[in-house]
């Protein structure tokens, strides 16, 4: 982990300490919602909580915004979840149209999940229950980018507004993403708290902030709780520690999942194929170095520049070219710049989800050395 | 406990030495495979198991050995210093089983790879959450259990006759070769393809009494072995420096030589490598001056 953050071991296990703020939230907050996802943290967090508002005769949100586009595991996964404490649970399925990245196509670089009129082809009926249409007023929604259009940020920043005095609880751990933690956890959201972020009127706190990948685990072990398949899968795969997460399908941190997923989900991917173009070019060269990740240059292109001027001007979509042309015209010229650069236009990054590391090219500074040295 | 320097022998008297003063009932050895604990001298009321270096991180073993490792075992660190990454993946996982028990041995034969930082990764080993984040100190070494055998090394420059003007032209025109066809290439490549170019206007000066050892075959003479093919106990001159630190000290460690003798062409890269390898000598050599076992 980064320097700047260190663990401190203190005389209490994470496992009391969360309790004790899952409890302290409790007696500060009427209104309690639970974000999920189907993977480890958020099961965790969720049993956690659950607990506790079975403990004291009280309701949470368990709150999933459904992507459409996941494992079959993690739609059992949240099915479990919202049974888990039936009495406890306020169920928040979201199942509303909103914008997702395709990573995997140039075509079609965006899904409409659960879009209107295309039923047919959903990778799966919606849930009953579920929330259909979105419960905020039409005029106050709020959309960041306009080109993109309503997409998963805004779903989630609406849906967040729309409540008031709210606390909302996140399994983020400070050890899987250190970047994010130190984002989150400057200052204190709420009175002293740093584990907690102000969202407007509301609040976000992420009790499990200091829980390790295997404090996890040992949780989900002790009380015998249900986990996404997936995992099993990615560990008889020999996976690393790093590899093993369950997100959605086609983003540009995830599309990566298509390589195996024929393996672990056949029926997930037959009708993945027929839901969006790219999926067979994510599930053949999703973990190819030159392709996708752009780790390795082509052998046609004889400079990380050279490649990126290509991408850039063979690009489909000219509202998106502008953008990144924007975006690239603020940075500086150099190929390892422009390597990063190449794998945001690969990946259809518009919107900046893998930000680029804008300084000198390294490799400049080690040749100028060696032709010193020798 | 952290014992440096040792021999074969030494390590198994320390491990036997262990047995004898504590309740052990299982002991799993760690090493690379290029350097195997010898047969340990063990009761055989005692579980033993060897894993190599690369298994550490596969979940076959990784899991399996957290259920297994418990306040009875003994874990034998076997040259495991592997990488400078002090976080590296291996070290992180070796630590959770070090973590599950009191009883550790960690035998490295160099103190660090190329830095003296280097020796924090023995000392995670040891206690990882107490050094945690914490850079090298020498105070350390009285606080823990350690013990140093120093190994003293001595570098010797053997100029060949001074390069006549057209192989310095020769030389010249290499490096503006390598510079020029870099293309995308890793930088670090042109000092290791020009030091081998240099190593070959080495050759009418290799004797045939002698042993010497190069980057690779191309000399094609039956007294000129590559790192790979070296043998414990002999002794050869230097043609060319291996480009990793690491590699050195392996070929060090499997011949336990001491007195580096390089066959120098005078030229620059070979210059860059000889005051690498003079510098690094000399690092050493304070760090034995300072944990006082000079």
């Amino acid at each position: 982990m980064n320097s700047m953050l260190k663990q401190v071991y203190v005389n209490k296990s994470v496992l009391e300490a969360a309790k004790e703020r899952v409890s302290y939230i409790f007696d500060e907050f009427e209104n309690i919602i639970v974000s999920i996802s189907g993977g480890k943290d958020s099961t965790t967090l969720a049993h956690l909580v659950l607990t506790e508002a079975h403990g004291r005769g009280r309701k949470v949100g368990l709150f999933f915004l459904d992507e459409e586009v996941v494992y079959d595991s993690t739609v059992e996964q949240i099915d479990y979840l919202m049974n888990l404490f039936p009495d406890n649970t306020v169920k928040l399925w979201f199942q509303i149209e909103f914008n997702l990245t395709n990573s995997t196509s140039l075509i079609e670089g965006q899904l409409k999940c659960w879009e209107s009129g295309k039923h047919k082809i959903w990778m799966r009926s919606k849930k009953p229950f579920s929330i259909q249409h979105k419960p905020w007023p039409q005029d106050k929604e709020t959309v960041g980018n306009p080109i993109k259009g309503f997409g998963f940020y805004d779903a989630l920043e609406n849906f967040q507004n729309s409540r008031k005095n709210t606390a909302f609880l996140i399994g983020l751990r400070a050890t899987e993403s250190p970047n994010r933690w130190r984002t989150v956890s400057k200052n204190p959201g709420y009175k002293n708290i740093y584990w907690s972020t102000r969202k407007g009127n509301n609040y976000a706190f992420y009790p499990l902030y200091d829980w390790n990948f295997h404090d996890i685990w040992k949780y989900i072990y002790d009380n015998n709780l249900r986990y996404s398949k997936i995992y099993d899968y990615m560990y008889k795969k020999g996976m690393g520690i790093q590899e093993i997460r369950v997100s959605s399908l086609i983003h540009e941190k995830s599309f990566k999942a298509l390589v195996d997923l024929p393996e672990f989900e056949p029926k997930t991917y037959d009708r993945l194929l027929k839901r969006i173009k790219g999926i067979s070019i994510g599930n053949i060269y999703g973990k190819d170095a030159k392709m996708l990740r752009a780790r390795t240059l082509p052998k046609n292109y004889k400079s990380w520049r050279e490649y990126r001027d290509f991408l850039l001007a063979t690009y489909p979509d000219e509202e998106k070219r502008t953008i990144f042309q924007k975006r690239f015209g603020r940075q500086l010229d150099n190929n390892y710049v422009a390597r990063q650069q190449c794998r945001q236009l690969l990946l259809n990054d518009y919107e900046n989800n893998l930000p680029i590391d804008n300084k000198p090219d390294p490799r400049d500074e080690a040749i100028k050395r060696w032709r010193e040295l020798l | 406990m952290i014992r440096v320097g040792l021999g074969e022998e030494e390590k198994r008297a320390e491990i036997a030495r262990y047995l004898t003063s504590h309740e052990i009932k299982k002991v799993f050895a760690f090493f690379p495979d290029m350097f195997p604990l010898p047969a340990l001298d063990i009761p055989e009321t005692i579980y033993v198991e060897h894993v190599e270096y690369k298994n550490i991180i596969m979940y076959e073993y990784f899991y399996r050995l957290l259920e297994v490792i418990d306040p009875k075992t003994l874990l034998v660190f076997n040259e495991c210093m592997r990488t400078q990454n002090r976080n590296d993946l291996t070290y992180n996982c070796a630590h959770h089983y070090c973590n599950q028990t009191g009883h550790k041995i960690i035998f490295e034969y160099l103190p660090f790879i190329n830095e003296v930082d280097n020796f924090m990764i023995l000392l995670d080993f040891q206690s990882k959450g107490k050094y945690k984040g914490k850079s090298f100190d020498y105070r350390y070494l009285a606080e823990e259990d350690v013990r140093i055998k120093p190994h003293h090394f001595t570098v010797e420059d053997i100029a060949i006759p001074p390069l006549e003007e057209r192989d310095i032209q020769k030389y010249q025109r290499k490096k503006e070769q390598l510079f020029d066809g870099l293309g995308n290439s890793d930088p670090d490549t042109i000092p290791r393809q020009l030091h081998v170019f240099a190593g070959n206007f080495k050759k009418p000066y290799i004797q045939s009494n002698l042993l010497y050892v190069a980057r690779n075959d191309r000399f094609k003479l039956p007294n000129v072995k590559t790192y790979k093919e070296a043998r414990p106990g002999e002794h050869y001159v230097i043609i060319d420096f291996p480009h990793r630190r690491l590699d050195f000290n392996d070929f060090l460690k499997i011949t336990g030589m001491e007195d580096i003798r390089f066959l120098s062409s005078g030229l620059k890269v070979d210059m860059y490598y000889l005051g690498e390898a003079k510098s690094w000598v000399r690092r050493l050599d304070e760090f034995y001056a300072q944990a006082g076992v000079c």
